[in-house]
Formats: C-alpha cells, sequence, structure tokens
C-alpha cells in the first residue's frame, strides 16, 4: 500500500532523462562526474569500476583511475528540485547500504546534524556508524514516512513541525533553483562551462585554469587537495540545467570567458586533456598488471585521491573499524592533505598506518606465462621453438613494409 | 578502502586472474544487490514496452525476471529478411556490471553466431559498458543482420564465404532463413 503511494507520487514528479543515472536509469543519487564530465551516482560507478586495471565511463568508455567524490551541489540541488524521488532513493540506498554493511558519505547528515543528534540517541543499535543513524531514523519512523510522500507541498503548519527532522529546511524552500546554488566557488559568479574536480567541488572551467600552479596540478580552492587526474572535460548535464534556468546570464557569461579564455591561456589548457599517467599505455591485450609486476593492490583503493586500484606502495589504516578498511597511496601518505573515508569510515589523523603487501601469488614472468596462455611467450621449454620462429617473422614484416 | 565482501587485507585473487581472462574483475560481485539488479531490469522493460526498437520484441519468459526471450525479424533487402529469429536473454545477478548472455534459439547462417547460437558481438563481451542496455543490444544484433561483420567471427567459414562469394551465402543465408525462421 504504501509501495503505490510513493509511485502515485513519483508520477507528478517527472524526472528529465539528463538526471536519470546512465547505471540504474534512476534519479542521479550522490552524483560522481568523472573527468570526462558524465556522471552517474556514487555506487553505480564504483560498483562499474575496474578493481584489475583502469575503468572506463560507462558513457564515452574515457580511460580513468580515480574514484571522484560525491558533487555535492548537483547532490543538493537534485534533492532540492526532486524531494520526493530523492527521498524514496536515499531510503531505497540506505537500505542496501545496511545490507551491505558499507556505506556511501553520509553528506546530508553532516547538514542535519544539529537538529537529528537528540534524536540519534533513541535508534536502534544495529546502525553500527554513527553519523548514519540519523538517516536511519527515516528509515525506522514508516508512519511518518507514510505521510509525508502524500504531502508533496505541506501547507499546513502541523505536518510540517512532524517532518521537520526528516527533511529539514528541503520542504519549505521552494524547488526554484536559484543562482546561489550555482556559484563559482571560485570567481563567486554564474558557473560558465562547470567542471568538477576529483573532490566533487565545481568551477568555472576558466577559473580552474587559472588555479592550476606551475606545476600543472589544479588544488582545489575549497578543500585545497590537488586533482590527481588532470584537466576535466566540462560537466555538459550541469550546464544544460544552467543554460536553462539562467538563458541570458549564462550565454553572457560564456560569451565573454570564451573571449579571454582564447586570449590567454589556450596552449597551457591543452596541456590538460589528457587524464594522469595511462596504464594502458603499454600492450592493450596484456592485462597491465602483468607487465607492471606484482606491486597492484586489487580490489584496493585510495581513500584520500581515489585511485583504483593502487599501484605501488598502500598504507592500511590499523585502527579503522570498518569491514572496508581505509587505505592510502604512496603519494597521499606522503602529503599532508587527508580526507575522510570513501566509504563513510571514521577515520581520524590520529590513526597509525601500516604498510600492506600485495596479496602474493608471486606473479614472477613463469607464472604469467602459464596464467595467460598463448598472450605471452615464457621464455622457458617450449618457448624455445618460439623464439627461434620470432626473428623470422619480424624481417618478414619489417622487410613487407619496405 | 577495499572492495566490500572481501574478508580484509589479502583477498584470493578474482578467479577470472587464474584463467588470464583480462575484463573486468569479478570482485564486485558479491555486493551487486540482487534487488538493485532486478529494479534495472524492470526499468529497462517498461522501456522496451514505451518504445520498442525496430523489428524487436524482449520480454522475460516466465516468472523469472531475469531470463528473457526476444524476437528479431530478419530486415528486408538482407537474405534474412521475413525470418523471426528467437534469442533466449540471460541476466547476471550483477547485472548491469556485467553483460547479459545472448543465445540464438533459432538456427541462423551468420558468420557471428555460431552453431549453438553464441554471438561475437563485442559489446557483449569486453566492450561491455553499463550503461548499455537490452533495447542498445538487440539494435546491435539487427545490425549485424545487416551488416555482419566477417573479421570478427564466430564462424570463419561463413566469414570467409561472405567476404569471397557474397552471392553464394546470401543464397545459403535465404534457404536458412526459410527453413528454420519461417
Amino acid at each position: 500500500m504504501e509501495d503505490s503511494m510513493v509511485k502515485d507520487v513519483e508520477l507528478e514528479e517527472e524526472i528529465p532523462d539528463k538526471f536519470l543515472c546512465c547505471v540504474c536509469l534512476e534519479l542521479l543519487y550522490k552524483p560522481i562526474v568523472l573527468s570526462c564530465g558524465h556522471l552517474s551516482c556514487f555506487w553505480c560507478v564504483h560498483k562499474s569500476m575496474n578493481g584489475l586495471r583502469e575503468s572506463h565511463c560507462p558513457i564515452c568508455r574515457d580511460p580513468y583511475v580515480h574514484f571522484p567524490s560525491v558533487c555535492q551541489k548537483l547532490h543538493f540541488l537534485l534533492k532540492k528540485i526532486y524531494p520526493l524521488a530523492h527521498k524514496k532513493r536515499e531510503e531505497q540506498v540506505l537500505k542496501e547500504e545496511q545490507e551491505q554493511d558499507c556505506f556511501s558519505p553520509q553528506i546530508d547528515v553532516v547538514l542535519d546534524e544539529p537538529k537529528a543528534k537528540d534524536q540519534s540517541v533513541n535508534v536502534s543499535d544495529e546502525q553500527k556508524v554513527e553519523e548514519c543513524s540519523s538517516a536511519a531514523k527515516l528509515l525506522s519512523s514508516s508512519p511518518s514516512r507514510c505521510d509525508s510522500p502524500s504531502n508533496e507541498e505541506p501547507k499546513d503548519a502541523e505536518t510540517l513541525s512532524v517532518h521537520e527532522t526528516d527533511l529539514p529546511k528541503n520542504n519549505k524552500v521552494s524547488k526554484q533553483i536559484l543562482k546561489d546554488d550555482l556559484l563559482c566557488s571560485a570567481c563567486e559568479k554564474l558557473l560558465v562551462r562547470p567542471v568538477v574536480l576529483n573532490c566533487g567541488h565545481v568551477y568555472c572551467e576558466g577559473c580552474v585554469v587559472d588555479m592550476a600552479d606551475e606545476s600543472e596540478m589544479i588544488k582545489c580552492q575549497e578543500c585545497h587537495v590537488c586533482d590527481p587526474r588532470g584537466f576535466p572535460k566540462v560537466c555538459l548535464v550541469l550546464e544544460k540545467l544552467l543554460e536553462e534556468n539562467f538563458p541570458e546570464e549564462y550565454n553572457s557569461r560564456k560569451s565573454g570567458i570564451q573571449k579571454t579564455l582564447a586570449h590567454s591561456s589556450k596552449g597551457n589548457f591543452q596541456s590538460y586533456q589528457k587524464e594522469g599517467p595511462s596504464l594502458s599505455d603499454n600492450n592493450n591485450d596484456l592485462p597491465w598488471w602483468a607487465t607492471l609486476g606484482s606491486n597492484v593492490h586489487i580490489g584496493a583503493g585510495c581513500d584520500s585521491c581515489g585511485v583504483y586500484p593502487i599501484i605501488g606502495d598502500r598504507y592500511r589504516c590499523k585502527d579503522c573499524k570498518e569491514k572496508i578498511g581505509y587505505d592510502l597511496c604512496k603519494e597521499c601518505y606522503e602529503s599532508s592533505s587527508k580526507v575522510p573515508g570513501r566509504f563513510n569510515q571514521q577515520h581520524t589523523p590520529d590513526h597509525k598506518f601500516e604498510r600492506a603487501r600485495v596479496p602474493q601469488l608471486m606473479i614472477n614472468s613463469n607464472s604469467i606465462g602459464f596464467l595467460l596462455g598463448p598472450m605471452v611467450n615464457a621464455d622457458v621449454g617450449a618457448g624455445s621453438d618460439e623464439s627461434e620462429e620470432e626473428p623470422t617473422g619480424s624481417n618478414e614484416s619489417s622487410s613487407n613494409t619496405e | 578502502m577495499m572492495t566490500p565482501g572481501g574478508s580484509g587485507r589479502f583477498r584470493p585473487l578474482p578467479t577470472a586472474m587464474y584463467a588470464g581472462y583480462s575484463g573486468t574483475a569479478s570482485s564486485w560481485v558479491a555486493k551487486t544487490s540482487v534487488s538493485a539488479s532486478g529494479k534495472r531490469i524492470q526499468r529497462e522493460m517498461a522501456e522496451l514496452n514505451v518504445d520498442p526498437p525496430a523489428d524487436c520484441s524482449a520480454g522475460p519468459k516466465g516468472d523469472n525476471l531475469y531470463h528473457w526471450i526476444a524476437t528479431i525479424i530478419g530486415p528486408s533487402g538482407t537474405p534474412y529478411e521475413g525470418g523471426i529469429f528467437f534469442l533466449d536473454i540471460i541476466f547476471p545477478s550483477d547485472y548491469p556490471f556485467k553483460p547479459p548472455k545472448l543465445v540464438f534459439k533459432t538456427r541462423i547462417y551468420h558468420c557471428n553466431v555460431d552453431t549453438a547460437g553464441n554471438l561475437s558481438v563485442d559489446i557483449l563481451r569486453d566492450s561491455w559498458s553499463p550503461a548499455l542496455t537490452i533495447t542498445k543490444v538487440l539494435q546491435a544484433i539487427r545490425s549485424i543482420f545487416l551488416k555482419p561483420e566477417p573479421y570478427n567471427p564466430a564462424l570463419p567459414m561463413i566469414a570467409r564465404l561472405y567476404l569471397s562469394d557474397r552471392e553464394k551465402h546470401d543464397e545459403v543465408a535465404k534457404e536458412w532463413t526459410l527453413r528454420f525462421a519461417k
């Protein structure tokens, strides 16, 4: 019965295709913007990433290795425009997360905290992560949830006060998108050609070009973390949102920016186009971990920069109790900027680290030969026949080209 | 962070690794909840009903949401014209992060379909993307009816004939269509 009510309400909130995740085909929830500018939900990105090698954008197949942080600006915008669908998604995802005992960043809760705090005391103790408890309250308080969707625009004060803790502010505020929701944190004007950094913060493309230092690293002005990926592409969904809501201002800003861009930093700009150190430069047929040897930490990612999998040294927190653990890559371990875990781990700076070793299935060249069969010629035994043939083969091909 | 579902620090390597398979890691399997894949399949079903692709239809075979049956009508202007080809579709539990498995149930003379009905279509293997849907997959299969891919064959024999003697190839294909697909 409850389900049918939710469905009815959802019909009223028609979500345009651009806000549907390309993977789960539902409203984007905790959206993540990849460096190619395409986006999907937090879990959809994470699940489509490849624990063995570089991942590819589901839409354009652009290769990437970093799992970016949630774009909070877009997240709260979607929450504002589609409060009901968003709430449904929130409950749905939280339920799944509880089943898996692994959580996405609880960004909503941080904002709601002042109001939700005193409530979280009497919540069921199945919640291991304290921060989740107030969100879990939404799930356990089914009676209030039952009627909350039906109050799409709550008018009477009574219902409002009941749901104040569930949907603080958002129910009261109109669904209209304000200019304040779409400001660049660098120039503090309306975003133009918005790009989303690895940390999830949004800037104008032009502002990011200016932010890059001599070493061509882009340091986010909000969180002071460097984007490890190089120059991200414009997020077209955000741009469309800007164009639709502020057509005049956006177009005038855009034409103004394009002039300055063309003048100043075009050369600069080009050099950022490619994503960092590419993993697949070697041989595409060969899994890259085979050539790199045994320092790939399969299925382990860095909780700071998001690189996945970690290649090279990996440092694992000894004090984090979550099953998923907290890991850092060498660069992030050595740098001072540490961000909270990507999966809501309760990591604090006083935690101790230890260097983790690669699960040793000692990958040496011989075993790779066995593993890959015909793909790699192991330089033992039967391989000798082939090595005799090979030079002639290569001679032939070179003479052909001549 | 570690892939959830792992027992901790040192997880066994995914079985895919032992086989030397370089595709996606199977380490995600454990944590893709069945309800999520089911929801996505239901979404696709609704989408198919609203906007079905040309000459194609698909839907669950029975009660099982993960087992579908699809039909493709041979496009006109090809030797498969007028034939109705049935396919079985099996969705893995971690769909859409793994591709669905499609098998031709109707015999067809086509260089990209082997004798068991398996397809050599790259988007169903290494080039799978979770953004692809059954609609797009069916459209891709329909497009190999129009234009076979002899350089990525399931049956090299047919591919060779297709490249060397197109007329004869089309003749045989037409005969097979008449015999098995009508």
